[in-house]
């Protein structure tokens, strides 16, 4: 098993309650990101069927 | 003079690998629950066979090899590279006893193909496979996109000092937190929270698109890990194709991009830092070569017609050749239309995206992100270098996470491991090329296994030589764990032969 002694007093607020906002705000940017790429990848395909 | 290892070092080595294969086993006791609900007595027969020699091995091992000694370096690299080695040839029993593989080593094949988050398989009938080793082939693709060893660090390990030297031994060299297991422990945190959503959200638009509420449950999981793990395997042989859904599509595209980010970036931007997305050499590049693979594979398949309207277009050329850079290996196409109907072009823009891949410290594989934006940096220094005054001094950094000034040292290092990658996408090439096989088609194959991604263009099958199998299974270990403690597992090898 883990020998807890080598933990850093930083690990057992990883889970904790405050920082879920900060993390669903990361999640939502990390889609929106993705989501640009795709509507970008979107707009190459409407230009493409444009030219041929 | 290659000095011979001591018995001291077999006996770290063993008993840590030991450790790992007992992190196997126990990760078996998740697909034996599924049989059981299932009652698929026979797989729950063949989970109970794999766990019993999982556990004899590893138990067995470290009983017999028992020491206090902690590990050093090259001891790391040898453990990592080894304990996947040995986890294969035990996690392949539950896919050969199951019946749907034709020999032991097409299910080792699988099974590498699982842990290196592949997605290449040999599995033969895949549409009646049970749920039980369903669920085992796409846990071994989650649990080897976290890396097995960070898994073993997680829950196994006694301290952290040698617990590093085996993690950054399975290509992942990143402290999100300044403690080894914190950054195991953040790398779980972010793996399980994309778990928990992206499986909700395929679950949802599974149950919308009319499946049973268990069907949709299981098959938004298993895509979710397919997905997330940039491993490609889904429980259906016509991939995620067999959904035939747009929504569906979109998600898993969310889920795949996301899951071949590094974790140092994710971990960044989930902690306030949102900019970073970006700002980080790695997303750049992504977003520049995504793009330009898919301008390519888009013009080139509107040129030929093969689409009959925009949406179709990028449905098609969009998903297939973003599952490629991301090294995922989802496909909406059958495996021959790369050639039949993508042709040359499309299966060059495909390789090409393939063979640079996803980003460094993520679950993904190829030659990396960070590498091809810090080459790039270094070849545009060295532009800058020549028409500058003779006495100026040019300097340039990257940004990853934080700035990076980029000195020779990184360059080279980059370049090692590029030029390493490319040698194994050439080597494989040719051997399929010697194999009888087209040559672009043999190169799309090799860089495929190569950089872990598992698109198949016809040429991986059952019926493919076995020589040209063994090669697949050591490209897909060689580049999964970056070729560093593969060649130390060699180099060790070689020390215990020929060593004083």
């Amino acid at each position: 098993m883990v020998d807890r002694s080598n933990l850093e007093e930083g690990y057992p607020t990883l889970t904790a309650h405050e920082h879920w906002g900060r993390y669903s705000a990361g999640m939502i940017t990390e889609a929106l990101f993705i989501l640009a790429l795709t509507l970008i990848a979107f707009g190459l395909a409407v230009i493409a069927m444009a030219i041929w | 003079m290659i000095v011979r290892p001591r018995r001291e070092d077999h006996l770290v080595i063993a008993t840590y690998t030991g450790k790992v294969i007992v992190g196997v086993g126990l990760l078996m006791l998740i697909p034996l629950a599924v049989s059981v609900a299932f009652a698929e007595w026979d797989t729950v027969v063949d989970f109970v066979i794999s766990i019993a020699a999982c556990m004899v091995f590893g138990f067995g091992v470290q009983y017999f090899f028992k020491t206090d000694k902690d590990l050093k370096w090259s001891h790391g690299l040898v453990v990592a590279a080894g304990s996947w080695i040995v986890a294969t040839a035990l996690g392949a029993l539950p896919h050969f006893l199951s019946g749907h593989e034709g020999s032991y080593l097409d299910a080792m094949f699988d099974v590498m193909s699982g842990y290196t988050t592949t997605g290449l398989y040999l599995l033969q009938d895949l549409d009646h496979v049970s749920n039980g080793l369903n669920m085992w082939r796409h846990l071994l693709t989650y649990a080897g996109g976290q890396g097995i060893v960070v898994i073993a660090l997680t829950f196994l390990f006694k301290g952290t000092a040698g617990a590093y030297k085996v993690y950054v031994g399975e290509g992942k060299d990143e402290r999100l937190l300044p403690n080894v297991i914190q950054t195991a422990r953040a790398i779980w945190l972010v793996s399980l929270v994309y778990l928990v959503v992206g499986t909700a959200a395929l679950f949802a638009a599974g149950w919308w698109l009319g499946q049973g509420p268990a069907r949709a449950f299981f098959h938004a999981l298993w895509v979710f890990m397919g997905a997330w793990s940039t491993g490609g395997f889904a429980p259906q042989s016509y991939n995620t194709m067999w959904f035939h859904s747009l929504l569906y599509e979109v998600i898993a595209v969310v889920i795949f991009i996301a899951g071949s980010f590094n974790f140092a970036m994710h971990w960044a931007v989930w902690t306030g830092n949102r900019k970073e997305i970006v700002r980080n050499v790695e997303t750049i590049s992504f977003a520049i070569t995504l793009t330009a693979t898919t301008l390519i594979g888009t013009f080139w398949l509107g040129k030929i017609g093969v689409y009959s309207n925009a949406m179709s277009l990028f449905r098609k050329a969009f998903y297939n050749i973003a599952s490629g850079h991301t090294t995922t290996g989802f496909s909406t196409i059958y495996s021959r239309a790369f050639v039949t109907q993508w042709g040359p072009i499309g299966l060059i823009a495909t390789t090409i995206a393939m063979a640079i891949g996803a980003s460094a410290c993520s679950t993904g594989g190829g030659i990396k992100g960070i590498r091809m934006g810090v080459i790039t940096k270094a070849f545009i220094q060295d532009i800058r270098r020549m028409v500058s005054p003779e006495s100026a001094v040019v300097r340039a950094k990257y940004h990853h996470v934080r700035d990076v000034w980029l000195d020779d040292a990184v360059v080279r290092t980059a370049m090692t491991i590029t030029i390493a990658y490319l040698s194994m996408y050439a080597i494989g090439a040719i051997v399929g090329a010697l194999y009888g096989y087209d040559f672009v088609q043999a190169a799309f194959e090799s860089v495929s296994a190569g950089s872990n991604t598992g698109l198949s263009c016809g040429v991986t099958s059952p019926l493919m030589p076995a020589v040209m199998k063994v090669m697949y299974i050591l490209q897909q270990w060689l580049g999964r764990l970056e070729f560093m403690s593969v060649f130390a597992l060699f180099g060790y090898g070689f020390a215990v032969l020929r060593g004083r």
